[in-house]
């Protein structure tokens, strides 16, 4: 499986990529703005997705709503210091299938992208 | 002979059919309670009637009419199962045209025959409820027939009926309903289901019902139960998230996070108004692809957030103590207890502010209290007791804002009943830090003429504090001068000293010492001078205050006093009016001085010892106090 990894911070982006170790991943790619992503996303039409909401050039709420008009539909886990409940539900309409809320422990990470991965194989 | 055998080893053929039936005897199902969740077919009653090939038809016939509940014979051959023959089996045999005739003389075994039907045959460790599981799928004919238990261990076999089975399983049903019930009762977790509209299924926990208040809970949807507790923000979020529980593609764990339920201020109103704080945790329940109902998990966490204040407010207390202590040990006693004083007078007037029923007269009330607050809070700061302080300036916030209004009614005074209560809180704890001072203080258990140790933060130390505070305040450099040192005080005029000093200081510092450019401007040196002595003399003490500042303005004295519906002419009235109560001259009427009051008491005290008070003044150049205080000889000798 391949994961596209987006935020705009790159040691964010670093914390996840090293977190990201489960065996069923073999590729992973990282975008720091809403544009990058997609067109990474484009290329390579990666099965797992972490999106940051909060960024440059295209947010991910935008960043999003692309991705889920491309039809693909690849399970994609937020991770952003949310702060909105509006937000969260916009981002559940546009095709997020979890959260993870800012800050949050390596465990909490590795956890959650298993529950990414489980996802991804089961649907 | 019996024909019925508890051992297919032992097997005999059975001719003579005054059968009895050997084994259990048909045993009617035990009382409710006799099975458990956990029983098998072990404990189902059934009937050890094993016949074996030889029987005939005609035998068999007479077994049955004999005991119409045996559900059915099992055959045997050479100690093993060929089948089994129920009563409805051998009915429809005989039932047939000649079927009495065919089979009455033959082998039972022939009827066998007639069914390719084979008996079902369950060992006896099976559970009830997967024994009725086999039963039931078993072709419809078949449904309601007997079948047969085979035990493994002494590899024997029973027959059973079906209807026996379905009673034991209806009672353990029944059973785990009670369990269910006892726990849904008994747990102190709030636990209920809900579907997809949301609506709260039949079985919830009794905390559930206690929490919520109210037990119809599965009439409702969990919506309609929350809409009259919770603001309609946080229940249109919670309405959005129960959506998202029920959508199939998000992932379990990885939505917790955004629960808007995760503390819940609800709001009760009957049978009287009153807040709990709860939470609610969502389990989905999958089932083939899709979310079939959520465990609602509610938990009444108000006790834990109450005890959580309360811990917070004794922690605060009690921090707020020893910050009190620590900062009342810096203030001189005497100036420390008139500062208490006045700071409970103006706890007292502000209660009867409070108390107010009539808006009549609010705003000059008002503009009274702010004044005293406002000296308060500036004495406070002088005296560097920031616990006072700080409330006493929230304190000041609000009566300025009161102070604005252009009306002012009984119930604006609402405002201020916060910061008065804190108040009233920190005089509590000022109270008892007091009391455990008292306790500790080496000065009350110090033997009478014990010499003290010099100390730190006597009056003197006080005043040129004070002084200095006041310097940087107001841009008055000044230099006090003094050879008086805490210890040489006269120990009995001790406070009064104390607080007069602190009185000439302050009001040298306020009305007498100009800023450096007035002085500038009338030839003095720009850094002004206090001077404070005391001298020794047969029967008294003489103490001396001056400073060389403005001097007593006589202009604005006799103005103040026509103003106050006073004539004054000669310098020795007014000096005496200077003393009088609610008499200040002060342009701006600042937290440094202004007060008027103060002065007088300590005047009067004077006074009342046998001392006398005596002010000197040249206006542009000084101020000068001189008491005279009577030695305690002297005082006893002069009998005042």
């Amino acid at each position: 499986m391949k994961l596209l990894i987006v935020d705009d911070s790159l040691i964010v982006r670093s914390v996840i990529e090293r977190n990201a170790g489960h065996v069923a991943i073999e590729e992973s790619f990282q975008a720091d703005n809403g544009v990058t992503a997609l067109q990474l996303y484009n290329e390579h039409l990666p099965e797992l997705v972490t999106m940051d909401l909060t960024m440059p050039h295209l947010d991910g709420l935008a960043c999003l709503r692309e991705i889920q008009a491309m039809g693909h539909a690849p399970s994609i886990l937020v991770i952003s210091a949310l702060n909105s409940h509006q937000t969260a539900m916009e981002a559940v309409a546009n095709g997020a299938c979890g959260f993870l809320v800012k800050p949050f422990t390596g465990p909490e990470l590795a956890e959650a992208i298993d529950q990414l991965v489980q996802h991804a194989q089961t649907r | 002979m019996s024909a019925v055998l508890d051992h297919p080893r032992e097997i005999e053929p059975v001719f003579d059919l005054e059968l009895e039936v050997a084994g259990k005897e048909i045993e009617q199902p035990e009382d409710r309670g006799s099975y458990t969740v956990h029983s098998t077919l072990e404990e189902l009653p059934g009937h050890a009637v094993i016949l074996d090939s030889r029987t005939t038809g005609g035998e068999l016939g007479k077994l049955l009419t004999a005991q119409p509940d045996l559900p059915g014979v099992i055959l045997l051959e050479e100690g093993k199962l060929i089948g089994v023959i129920s009563q409805s089996h051998y009915y429809k045999c005989v039932s047939r045209a000649f079927g009495r005739e065919i089979f009455q003389g033959r082998s039972a075994t022939l009827m066998l025959e007639e069914t390719k039907d084979l008996p079902l045959v369950l060992s006896a460790d099976c559970g009830i409820q997967h024994a009725v599981e086999e039963c039931l799928s078993r072709p419809t004919h078949l449904v309601y027939e007997p079948f047969v238990v085979h035990q493994k261990k002494t590899n024997t076999y029973r027959i059973c009926s079906f209807q026996v089975l379905l009673l034991a399983s209806s009672q353990i049903a029944a059973l785990r309903n009670d369990q269910m019930a006892q726990i849904l009762n008994s747990m102190t977790d709030g636990l209920l289901v809900i579907d997809n509209d949301f609506r709260i299924g039949h079985e919830y926990s009794q905390a559930a019902a206690h929490i919520f208040e109210r037990n119809d809970l599965d009439r409702f949807s969990l919506l309609e139960i929350l809409a009259p507790l919770v603001d309609a923000t946080l229940h249109g979020q919670i309405a959005d998230y129960l959506k998202v529980l029920f959508n199939p593609k998000l992932i379990d764990k990885l939505i917790k996070t955004i629960n808007p339920a995760k503390q819940i201020t609800a709001r009760f109103i009957l049978p009287e108004e009153h807040t709990k704080y709860f939470t609610l945790n969502f389990e989905r329940v999958r089932s083939q692809g899709e979310i079939s109902q959520v465990l609602v998990q509610v938990e009444d966490i108000t006790q834990q957030r109450n005890l959580a204040k309360e811990l917070e407010k004794q922690e605060a207390a009690a921090e707020e103590k020893l910050q009190l202590i620590l900062q009342i040990l810096r203030v001189d006693p005497p100036v420390l207890r008139e500062f208490i004083q006045q700071f409970r007078d103006g706890l007292a007037a502000l209660d009867r502010l409070l108390q107010a029923e009539s808006s009549d007269h609010l705003h000059a009330w008002i503009n009274d209290l702010f004044r005293t607050v406002h000296t308060l809070k500036g004495e406070s700061a002088l005296l560097q007791l920031p616990l006072y302080e700080r409330p006493l300036h929230k304190l000041e916030d609000g009566l300025a804002a009161l102070r604005s209004q252009a009306e002012i009614k009984v119930e604006d005074l609402a405002l201020i009943s916060p910061a008065v209560e804190s108040l009233r809180q920190l005089d509590d704890n000022m109270s008892s830090a007091l009391a455990h001072l008292d306790q500790l203080s080496p000065r009350s258990a110090a033997p009478a003429g014990e010499k003290a140790a010099p100390e730190r933060h006597g009056p003197l130390m006080l005043a040129i504090r004070m002084q200095e505070d006041l310097s940087k305040r107001l841009g008055k450099p000044v230099t006090f001068h003094t050879a008086v040192r805490d210890e040489d005080l006269p120990a009995d005029y001790r406070d009064a000293i104390s607080e007069l000093l602190l009185h000439l200081v302050r009001n040298a510092m306020v009305h007498g010492i100009e800023l450096p450019a007035v002085r500038a401007s009338r030839g003095k040196n720009t850094t002004g001078t206090i001077q404070f002595a005391i001298k020794p003399h047969p029967n008294f003490h003489e103490v001396i205050f001056q400073d060389d500042g403005a001097g007593l303005n006589y202009e604005k004295i006799r103005q103040r006093a026509t103003q106050l519906g006073q004539t004054l002419t000669t310098p020795e009235e007014m000096h005496e009016a200077i003393f009088s109560p609610g008499f200040s001259t002060a342009e701006n009427i600042t937290e440094l001085a202004g007060r008027g009051v103060g002065l007088d008491a300590i005047r009067h005290t004077i006074l009342q010892r046998g001392g006398s008070i005596h002010v000197y003044s040249e206006e542009g150049a000084y101020c000068a106090f001189q008491i005279l205080l009577p030695l305690a000889a002297a005082k006893a000798e002069g009998g005042t």
